[in-house]
């Protein structure tokens, strides 16, 4: 959970330091930084790909994806909340970045729920084959989902800041799992010991992800007080 | 219920990748209508007229904007950054310089009905 805050608020930071950008009111930057956090969630996802032998593993890695579809869910309907016109960026004629914004929802909603206990059997049918499937359409969700990030443009102000991103999103799941591999710290390969701990993470870290996204808005308010 | 699911899937994948090859997503964005745009030119005024309106020394087209940006095959698909590409650079670049640059993100500052002189 740590590691997980600690991405979101880095990935926060990039926007923060974005000083050439002006607000664009509170709201909007702070649904701007919850779409942020839900990237952030679902790079963690990747961190967390090796997991689930151990019950309390699994239930975290479940109540991640959980919350990474609440908070895109969130993103997309506040924004139709304070602007109608966003409705445009989700018809087909809309430009493609946002299409696979879409998409990345969709197909994070649907493998979530295939995934649950009670579809998995019906939906994949062998272990090995969900596992398969689950891997590759993740690999899609992380990739329509930083082509959006990186293509809508509308946070990023210099050219570091998507090259950070896309560092960030290749580097994250990467180093987890050659970390794991290689064992280079216990503590990666460590399952939680509590699983009461265990099953409120997500649910913290979801809190703590619009918390940050909140604060975003705020000092962005507070930067761009003269904008 | 998996190979339906699987089948459905499939199904979805071929026939959006079939639409937008058989120019169906092009089609789509010439025929949606437009959005009300306002655009203020008292507001502009210290802004040359063909940084926006280059037909006037290219010889590019006659009429209004949209007569070529939003139905013109060669140019229509480029309507994001002739348009909000445009427009949002500028006003970028004048916040940058501590300028009231206008609108750089929320769709509805300029999508709205025009009324501006």
């Amino acid at each position: 959970m740590t590691a997980a805050l600690l991405l979101a608020g880095l990935v926060l930071l990039l926007g923060l330091a974005a000083g050439a950008l002006p607000t664009a009111g509170f709201a909007w930057d702070f649904l701007g930084a919850l779409g942020f956090s839900a990237f952030a969630v679902i790079a963690m996802l990747g961190w967390d790909s090796e997991s689930p032998a151990r019950q309390p593993r699994l239930d975290l890695h479940r109540n991640l994806g959980i919350a990474a579809c609440v908070l895109v869910f969130l993103h997309g309907v506040g924004y139709l909340l304070i602007d109608w016109t966003v409705i445009e960026y989700l018809l087909p004629a809309a430009p493609g970045y946002m299409l696979l914004g879409v998409f990345a929802f969709l197909a994070l909603l649907a493998m979530t729920i295939t995934s649950l206990p009670r579809f998995r059997s019906k939906s994949y049918g062998t272990f090995a084959t969900f596992r398969n499937w689950h891997r590759v359409i993740y690999l899609a969700v992380l990739a329509a989902t930083a082509w959006h990030v990186l293509a809508t443009d509308f946070s990023l102000a210099s050219p570091w800041q998507p090259a950070a991103v896309a560092l960030l999103l290749c580097g994250v799941p990467l180093a987890g799992t050659v970390a794991r591999r290689l064992a280079l710290s216990p503590r990666l390969t460590r399952a939680p010991t509590s699983t009461a701990s265990v099953a409120r993470a997500p649910y913290l870290m979801a809190l703590g992800a619009i918390g940050l996204a909140l604060a975003y808005a705020a000092i962005k308010q507070f930067a761009c007080a003269s904008c | 219920m998996r190979q339906l699911l699987s089948g459905a899937v499939v199904l979805i994948f071929l026939g959006t990748g079939l639409w937008v090859l058989a120019g169906g997503q092009e089609q789509a964005r010439r025929e949606r209508p437009m959005l009300p745009v306002t655009f203020a030119h008292t507001d502009h005024r210290t802004v040359n007229c063909v940084t926006c309106h280059h037909d006037y020394i290219d010889d590019s087209g006659k009429g209004l904007c949209f007569d070529c940006h939003k139905t013109d095959p060669a140019v229509n698909a480029l309507v994001e950054t002739h348009f909000h590409g445009l427009c949002r650079s500028c006003h970028l670049t004048l916040q940058a310089h501590g300028e009231d640059g206008g609108p750089t993100r929320r769709c509805i500052d300029c999508h709205t009905a025009d009324e501006a002189p």
